[in-house]
């Protein structure tokens, strides 16, 4: 539905978060500490977040998942917007703001994306992919326990920084907290996705390097947008001996 | 006008022509791949809104539809790159034989969830090493605006190399994981790991849960 989101989605079933650094080590030099987090938040998933989602998923009629991920992501727009324009991008920048004009006015406060309806289509922008953008390199892949939100050393430091840029934390901590507000976007997400997710799981040769690599690949992808890989990449990912 | 700039200006026109069939030429391979797409696009869509089928039908159509029009022995190779000279060539027939049911029938369980739902072909880009990408994006549903890319090579007839969904390249998913297994029991245990899989999703079909 959502640029980014099944891996979103992958990333939250397990309830972790993603990216590469080119080190002689490959991408993970501390899967000693990732991995047992990692089953933590696997199991944490499986146990609790995939059934409560399954749960919700059978309470609620689709229109309303639909429009509670539509209200969330249109709360995203700011956090976009900001990133777009540190990125020197003044035109995704306006698209953006239509973007948020429109849902918020005639979308009623985000329910509805009347937006995409008229070609102003979702764009995910982050201060994590800014950093990249910038030059930073993403640094080891990194899971935290419970946090689903990030999975590099980069996008963790750089995730304080969207969390502010989040309208309902400039509303008040307090609100988010009494409302739960983060717990239903995550239990909404986790049930949009929940048939791939358990494929994925159930599928994966191996289910820890799985989500590893979707999480990484996609933010590499994200800081990217839409130009291609290098000349580099492309051989290594396209061509064979035989 | 002197005979002379005539001479010229016809030779100019020339040119020109030629360089527009030189284009035309050279966009040729994006548009043929596209094409091709575009086919499977639609025999998937006709597979999806046919009302009369099962689930279980559609998935097996979509897999038959993968099976044609994917090319799974160039798959496997970029997928194992430097370890398929560690299979001998035994193991490289079962593994090309076990990835192409593993594939197919994963793309038929994907696809065939997007019930109502549309796929759009947006464009086609030819690539540097002669391959052309075709990007589509999903239409509708719970997964709507979902791009997923297909990255085709002509040998006979243009088919799949790799699907790029959001981001993520399934030859590149593939290879890191394969990789981890290899490393600890090479092409044996990523044969027993790929047999595992499938061999799991035929006993769910025959009897669910």
């Amino acid at each position: 539905m959502r640029h980014g989101r099944i891996v979103t989605a992958l990333a939250l079933a397990a309830l972790l978060g993603a990216s590469a650094c080119s080190t002689a080590q490959g991408p993970d030099p501390w899967r000693g500490t990732n991995e047992p987090v990692f089953e933590f938040n696997d199991g944490l998933d499986r146990w609790v977040l995939g059934p409560v989602a399954r749960g919700w998923d059978w309470l609620m009629p689709e229109f309303v998942l639909t429009g509670i991920d539509n209200f969330f992501r249109n709360l995203d727009v700011p956090r976009t917007f900001v990133n777009d324009l540190l990125q020197g991008k003044p035109t995704d920048a306006g698209h953006d703001l239509g973007r948020f004009a429109v849902n918020t006015t005639v979308g009623v406060v985000g329910l509805f994306d009347v937006a995409s309806r008229i070609g102003l289509r979702d764009n995910q922008e982050d201060f994590g992919q800014t950093l990249g953008v910038w030059g930073t390199p993403s640094g080891p892949y990194t899971l935290l326990p419970v946090f689903p939100f990030r999975c590099t050393a980069r996008d963790w430091l750089a995730y304080p920084v969207d969390f502010a840029m989040d309208p309902l934390f400039v509303v008040g901590l307090a609100v988010r907290g009494v409302f739960g507000t983060g717990v239903i976007d995550v239990v909404n997400r986790r049930a949009i996705n929940d048939e791939q997710i358990e494929e994925n799981r159930r599928e994966a040769i191996d289910w820890y390097v799985f989500v590893r690599d979707a999480c990484l690949q996609d933010r590499e992808g994200e800081v990217r947008d839409d130009r291609g890989l290098s000349a580099e990449e492309e051989e290594e990912l396209y061509e064979f001996e035989d | 006008m002197s005979s002379r700039t005539r001479r010229w200006r016809w030779v100019a026109a020339a040119l020109a022509s030629l360089l527009v069939v030189a284009g035309a030429a050279a966009a040729a391979p994006a548009d043929d791949a596209r094409v091709a797409m575009q086919r499977t696009v639609d025999d998937v869509l006709v597979v999806l809104g046919d009302t009369s089928l099962s689930i279980q039908d559609k998935r097996d159509r979509l897999q038959a539809i993968a099976t044609e029009r994917f090319d799974f022995v160039t798959m496997s190779k970029l997928v194992l790159k430097r370890d398929w000279k560690r299979f001998d060539p035994a193991q490289r027939d079962e593994f090309v034989t076990q990835f192409k049911e593993h594939l197919s029938a994963r793309y038929g369980e994907n696809i065939g969830r997007y019930e109502n739902e549309g796929v759009e072909v947006t464009r086609s880009q030819p690539e540097t090493n002669g391959d052309v990408t075709v990007a589509t994006v999903i239409r509708g549903g719970r997964y709507d605006g979902t791009p997923v890319n297909y990255r085709l090579r002509n040998a006979s007839d243009w088919r799949v190399i790799d699907v790029v969904i959001e981001n993520v390249s399934l030859v590149s998913s593939f290879r890191k994981q394969f990789a981890d297994v290899l490393e600890r029991s090479g092409p044996e245990g990523v044969l027993e790991r790929l047999k595992k899989r499938n061999a799991e999703r035929e006993a769910a079909k025959d009897g669910p849960a």
